[in-house]
């Protein structure tokens, strides 16, 4: 009983103290940041704040002489704890712009949200669900990462001209950023002339993978898998285990450092040296602006993953393209966030992976790397760099209408045959 | 409300601080505390008809008003263009709250021979077996991206999605409900129904048929719950695979537990509780604990005051006996099918 | 044609080597019930909990079946924690404490990712047990997946052994039937019920060992296991250790053959087999009435 009561009153008073009842000072900027800090996608939720406190870091959290208060909203990567807290953040906090959120579906429900609260500027995390800028767009939201299909950028022409694969079969996770990253592939695949025989579609969260292996056709050049997570250590390890007939191409998580980490046999360390990929992010890049990005990330998070990952670039760029868009304003959020938009709008960001700017629906170009599991000295497996694609755009360099026509990301986007 | 005047006073007074709250609230509190409060609130309010007069412990309540919102949004105005059927407004309501009677009275059939945890052995296995039906089918439930852009609408002159109207029309769909769910306890109905609940065997030798009584009880869940579906899809903005999760579906439960069973304002408490640990623990703990946290509290209820929030207030206040709290089971043990919540209430 | 009947053969014996897994994870779930009538919902985290010992166990020794055995005797300290600190305080009232145990998956899930956060992990395996082997009809065929075929076999027969062969599996069978009676003959009953707590959770945590060594071990895995274990000691019959072998048979095969054949909607099997199973039977196939 006295500790119910004891709650309570802990209730009440923080209800009476929250920022809510009292004005908040002008000088101070309120700036909320939705990230996935529990259930299944914590681990990117986390990466994701070290990216945004990086970029304000760097500029001393101080925006034109004005300080940066960070209000965070944890989500669990549905749409609805997103809203929820999105929500909170601009009611409660009251909280000027929102950078976030970290899933694609999540971003898919914000950007509705967004219209519905026009007097607050979204500035997008890491979601890579194309339509969120593709299709209805909201006039207050922008993305200067990339989306899910451009992550997979060069990586269909590599597979065919310089590993010479012709005939290829998927696996991939049936959810949208698995059909968006099929997309990415398939369209530079195709387009050079090879065939995809076989479409395979798994559900998040697949564990046992043996009957699926069983499917694989036996007169294929090469697997393209793109399975995030868990599904994906559970997948290499039982490919391998099955004699892994043939090799892999991969899709941006399928190699990221949460999975390569978990791979620690050598026999399944083998195996996946060499594997191609795509990414918006490469751990061995030697350009100058890059290494700067990866040495201050590793300085100021000693126990943080060995090198950035996209979760982490996705929402430095977008903090970093804040901070210089509101230096441009001199830090003026007035007239409805007017003049902070536009300038948002023009901002040429200086990413790490060079130069960022949006297009027309206020989504950005980026450099997308292709890239190779290479092992360092210790044994632990990395992405090597191999190529650099800069200036990659949302329609993947083709003409609007023409990529318009291809249709939103599904199951069976671009067939070859 | 009936019996001694304190309790009538109490309602009023409380009713009255309900309909002046929006006065004095930011639309924070408004909307995503009173209205949230109440749609949790609406759903949870069919768990408690199902648990507290019929004994049937439901675990498909949250699916049961996902389905009425996907329903919501796939006849309704919604931001995917290549999806659903733009039916003129108030069609799809209607639908909805079909469709979650419907689903309700399927429930109960395929439910009704079960009693106690194998009653929410099969409603947890629909509610699971509806989690990756939504995630997997593309036609109706659009798979893993769901619907978003789903608005309340506006009507003669009246905008809906204004807080404070919203938060109106979630207080009176809560407070008839609630006054529905009371009053059809009372009714040859819900007295027979509470009667299968205490002695199924019984009734049935008294001619009553058991298997009508509760698939009907489902189905009056079913209605309570799309009700709540529909309000929470015009409240979030969308409906997804997340939104009818196991995760929400245990919430539901936990609410429940939170509030009580023993009478229906329990679902009302229980949310509301629910609802303040959630938005607010993140002031005092680290939100990533946040489970923790509820965990614990959700565990000290069940050891400490097994009949929920409201059962407290049943014990400082022992005067009512009334016939719309249903009576307390008084055998500690009522045998191993014992499908009563309140079985052994003291430890 | 040939093609396609090796196919077939080979996602059946996928489908029976799932169900060795699920068979390990789900026997103590069904003894647990069977005796004490107590729906114990945190087995799922005591498996999660038994695989990250025993993977923190083969980190530091590299010895695996030194890992089976801390990451069994892990999950019976939980198991007996839970049961004498939470649900012997309610004996008796099954519905509170199968409502206790979701409190404690809820908070041991959260504070499992606190300590060993949100990244996956693998168990390795030894050498022997890793690569393929050809088998007749098949074709080439991971070792390991068979090894999990003789492990389910060993457990079930260890069981069996003690359930009909040692006193305490006299008693337990006699509490399964009547536990007052077994009272009444001045057996400790409370005693026994101790015993098998502990013997529940420790083949958890060593089903968690193997399963984390077959598959990897992520938050989340507790609920999906518990889940799966639900369906088949309910489609197979609460308490019932052959019910458990048959349902999860049942579920492992229609698991592989729904993701081989219809991968869409695979998933969605399980859990129409245990509505139906139960709105026809509602004590599963082989429990006794319910």
């Amino acid at each position: 009983m006295t500790s119910r009561r004891v709650f309570f009153a802990a209730m009440v008073a923080a209800t009476l103290a929250s920022p809510a009842w009292s004005q908040a000072p002008t000088e101070e900027l309120r700036v909320g940041v939705l990230a996935t800090l529990e259930g299944p996608l914590t681990s990117l939720g986390q990466e994701a704040m070290r990216g945004v406190r990086l970029a304000l870091s760097e500029a001393n959290n101080t925006v034109a002489g004005r300080r940066v208060t960070l209000f965070t909203g944890p989500t669990n990567a549905t749409p609805d704890s997103a809203i929820n807290a999105a929500r909170r953040l601009i009611e409660q906090d009251r909280v000027q712009i929102i950078i976030g959120p970290v899933s694609g579906t999540e971003g898919l429900a914000l950007v509705q949200f967004a219209k519905q609260n026009p007097g607050v500027t979204f500035i997008n995390g890491t979601a890579a669900a194309p339509e969120a800028t593709y299709r209805d767009p909201a006039e207050n939201f922008f993305r200067f990462n990339a989306d899910g299909v451009m992550w997979q950028a060069g990586l269909g022409t590599y597979a065919f001209q310089t590993k010479r694969y012709r005939r290829v079969a998927s696996l991939v996770n049936d959810y949208s950023f698995g059909w968006a990253q099929m997309k990415g592939f398939s369209l530079e695949f195709c387009r050079a002339g090879g065939a995809i025989v076989e479409r395979l579609w798994t559900p998040l969260g697949t564990t046992d993978f043996s009957s699926l292996i069983a499917r694989i056709p036996r007169n294929i050049d090469a697997l393209y898998v793109m399975l995030v997570g868990a599904d994906a250590t559970n997948f290499i390890t039982q490919y391998v285990q099955a004699g892994a007939p043939v090799p892999l191409i991969a899709g941006t998580n399928t190699v990221d450092q949460t999975v390569l980490a978990t791979l620690n046999r050598p026999r399944l360390r083998e195996f996946m040296m060499g594997t191609p990929s795509a990414s918006p992010v490469v751990d061995d890049w030697t350009n100058e602006r890059y290494q700067r990005f990866v040495a201050s990330y590793r300085k100021m998070f000693p126990d943080g993953l060995p090198a950035p990952a996209s979760a982490g670039l996705g929402y430095y760029l977008n903090t970093q393209a804040m901070i210089q868009a509101l230096g441009a304003v001199n830090g003026d959020l007035s007239g409805n966030q007017a003049r902070f938009r536009q300038a948002l709008a023009s901002t040429v960001v200086d990413g790490p992976a060079g130069p960022v700017r949006l297009d027309e629906n206020r989504q950005g170009n980026a450099t997308i790397f292709v890239t190779e599991v290479r092992a360092a000295q210790d044994g632990r497996l990395f992405n090597g760099f191999v190529q650099a694609f800069p200036n990659v755009t949302q329609s993947m360099g083709m003409p609007r209408e023409e990529f318009a026509r291809l249709g939103v990301p599904a199951r069976d986007t671009i067939q070859c045959p | 409300m009936t019996g001694s005047l304190s309790p009538k006073w109490t309602g009023t007074a409380f009713l009255a601080a309900l309909v002046l709250f929006p006065l004095f609230a930011t639309p924070f509190w408004i909307v995503q505390i009173g209205a949230q409060t109440m749609i949790l609130g609406i759903i949870a309010l069919s768990l408690v008809w199902l648990a507290g007069y019929g004994g049937m412990v439901s675990m498909a309540q949250l699916v049961t008003a996902g389905l009425a919102s996907y329903v919501v949004a796939y006849f309704g105005v919604q931001s995917d263009p290549a999806l659903g059927l733009r039916l003129p407004w108030g069609l799809n309501i209607v639908l909805a709250i079909a469709a979650g009677t419907a689903f309700g009275i399927a429930v109960g059939m395929i439910a009704v021979r079960c009693f106690g945890i194998y009653m929410i052995m099969i409603t947890l296995a629909i509610a699971v077996a509806f989690f990756y039906l939504a995630r997997q089918n593309m036609g109706f439930f659009n798979a893993y991206n769901g619907f978003h852009g789903i608005r309340a609408p506006a009507l003669f002159g009246l905008n809906l999605r204004d807080p404070i109207a919203f938060y109106y029309l979630c207080l009176l769909c809560g407070v008839t409900l609630f006054g529905f769910v009371v009053a059809a306890a009372r009714t040859p109905f819900g007295l027979a129904l509470q009667g299968i609940r205490d002695n199924p065997r019984r009734m049935q030798s008294l001619g009553y048929n058991v298997a009508v009584h509760r698939v009907l009880a489902f189905g009056i869940a079913g209605f309570i719950a799309a009700i709540g579906g529909v309000l929470r899809v015009w409240y979030a903005g969308s409906v997804s695979p997340g939104s009818v999760g196991v995760g929400s579906s245990i919430s539901i439960l936990m609410i429940a537990i939170l509030g009580g069973m023993t009478h229906p304002i329990g679902a009302f408490v229980g949310a509301l509780l629910f609802n303040l640990i959630q938005n607010f623990a993140i002031d005092f703990i680290d939100r990533e604990r946040f489970n923790t946290m509820i965990g614990i509290i959700l565990l000290a209820i069940i050891l400490f005051m097994p009949s929920g929030l409201v059962g407290i207030a049943d014990r400082l206040r022992q005067d009512d006996k009334r016939g719309d709290r249903p009576p307390r089971q008084t055998a500690p043990n009522a045998g191993k099918k014992s499908p009563n919540i309140r079985e052994g209430n003291h430890p | 044609m040939e093609a396609d009947i090796r196919f077939f053969l080979t996602v059946t014996l996928n489908g029976l080597t799932l169900a060795a897994l699920y068979f390990l994870v789900a026997s103590g779930f069904t003894l647990v019930f069977g005796l004490m009538r107590v729906l114990n919902l945190a087995h799922g985290v005591v498996y999660l909990f038994g695989a990250y010992v025993g993977f923190n166990v083969m980190e530091a020794t590299e010895n695996w079946a030194l890992a089976i055995i801390v990451g069994g005797i892990a999950g019976a300290v939980f198991g007996l924690l839970v049961h004498l600190a939470i649900l012997s305080w309610m004996p008796g009232q099954e519905l509170r404490q199968t409502l206790a145990t979701i409190a404690v998956s809820v908070i041991a899930a959260d504070l499992m990712i606190a300590k060993w956060g949100g990244l996956s992990y693998q168990i390795e395996i030894p050498d022997i047990l890793f690569g393929s082997q050809t088998l007749p009809f098949v074709g080439r065929y991971p070792i390991f997946r068979l090894a999990l075929l003789g492990f389910a076999v060993g457990v079930g027969f260890l069981l069996w052994l003690m359930l009909n062969r040692t006193r305490l599996g006299m008693m337990i069978r006699a509490g399964v039937d009547d536990r007052d009676m077994l009272a009444a003959m001045g057996t400790n009953v409370p005693a026994v019920f101790v015993a098998v707590a502990a013997l529940g959770a420790f083949l958890a945590g060593v089903a968690g060992v193997i399963g984390g060594s077959a598959l990897a071990i992520s938050p989340g895995e507790d609920t999906r296991v518990l889940l799966s274990s639900l369906v088949v000691v309910i489609v197979g019959g609460l308490g019932s250790v052959g019910g458990a072998a048959v349902g999860a048979i049942l579920v492992g095969l229609a698991e592989q053959f729904g993701l081989a054949y219809t991968p869409t909607y695979g998933v969605v099997y399980t859990f129409a087999i245990m509505v139906a199973v139960l709105a026809m039977r509602p004590q599963g196939l082989f429990g006794a009435g319910a």
